[in-house]
């Protein structure tokens, strides 16, 4: 089942991920992403989702179905203040949206606190 | 009982709180015709645009069915239900705006107001004083807040005045709430007390 690691952006969810899994998180494109055994910065995965027309929920079902093993790092972007641009307000939203697709379907997931993972689900 | 629930945008916060008011609502149905719904919705949300527009559809279609009265309070707190009612408040952080940038609701002080921290100082102690009661009404208060103070950018003196609002009103809440939560990628954290779910 995936692994979920989210955390603020620089808290060290990469770093953590690997270390108890062994695999070594890297960035991908949203295609590479659906192979990839460890994908780092998922919150970038969806924006280029969103930046090629498509829908970051129905992409990570989607991730869930076809890679559900892999090991998932991803920033938490969605605890700052509202955004003014339109574009970066749908890009947090979705991408929250999305990690909530796939923490229901994950194993485990892990909160990362400046390198302390904190497991809250699993 | 009281509960604070927070959580960043597209958390699943909503959907948790309604969750949370179900579960404490005492049983019955749903009310027609005004009788007696011990479910109450109370929306902040004004809606300005077809954006605002498409969220509160969201929100009415993630509510259908649930058993839910919905009150539009896209000003001041007031006029609530005080009949024992299971109260929903979503959401506080854009209650806080709504008061705050609204030019009817400027301190008539303004001038002495001027300093960015007896501005904050002021929308602070004028919100507590508009919560005491609901934390203290019969029936249990669900409030949903947001998380706002976490993305390291330095705002404009308004927006700088709105987070350290927001976020005294949060810690205030948490402080006389009896649980708070918050939820991470749909997942409920407890932070302080028992969840009732």
């Amino acid at each position: 089942m995936i692994r979920l690691y989210i955390g603020g952006t620089g808290n060290g969810q990469a770093e953590l991920a690997e270390k108890e899994t062994g695999k070594k998180p890297v960035e991908c494109t949203p295609e590479e992403a659906l192979k990839s055994p460890a994908i780092d910065s998922f919150h970038l995965v969806t924006r280029q989702v969103l930046e090629q027309g498509g829908s970051p929920q129905e992409y990570a079902r989607k991730l869930l179905k076809e890679n559900p093993d892999a090991v998932v790092c991803s920033d938490d972007i969605g605890c700052g203040i509202h955004p003014l641009a339109k574009e970066e307000r749908i890009w947090r939203e979705e991408t929250g949206r999305a990690l909530c697709i796939l923490a229901a379907g994950a194993g485990t997931v892990t909160r990362v606190f400046y390198g302390i993972g904190q497991r809250i689900k699993g | 009982m009281t509960v604070f629930i927070t959580g960043g945008s597209g958390s699943g916060k909503s959907a948790f709180a309604e969750r949370v008011a179900q579960s404490l609502a005492p049983s019955g149905a749903p009310a027609h015709g005004g009788a007696f719904c011990p479910l109450v919705y109370v929306a902040t949300m004004p809606v300005a645009s077809p954006e605002d527009k498409a969220k509160v559809e969201r929100h009415h279609t993630l509510r259908a069915g649930k058993g839910f009265v919905t009150l539009d309070k896209p000003g001041k707190l007031k006029d609530l239900p005080d009949g024992g009612q299971t109260m929903l408040i979503e959401c506080i952080s854009t209650h806080v705006a709504n008061l705050m940038f609204n030019p009817e609701n400027a301190p008539a002080d303004a001038a002495a107001l001027e300093q960015a921290a007896h501005y904050a100082n002021f929308w602070t102690e004028t919100l507590k004083e508009e919560l005491k009661p609901i934390l203290h009404r019969e029936g249990n208060t669900i409030f949903v807040s947001a998380e706002i103070a976490s993305d390291g950018a330095i705002y404009s003196p308004e927006t700088e005045a709105y987070r350290s609002v927001l976020t005294a009103i949060n810690r205030y809440l948490v402080d006389n709430c009896d649980a708070a939560v918050e939820v991470v990628c749909g997942i409920p954290v407890r932070i302080k007390g028992e969840l009732p779910c």
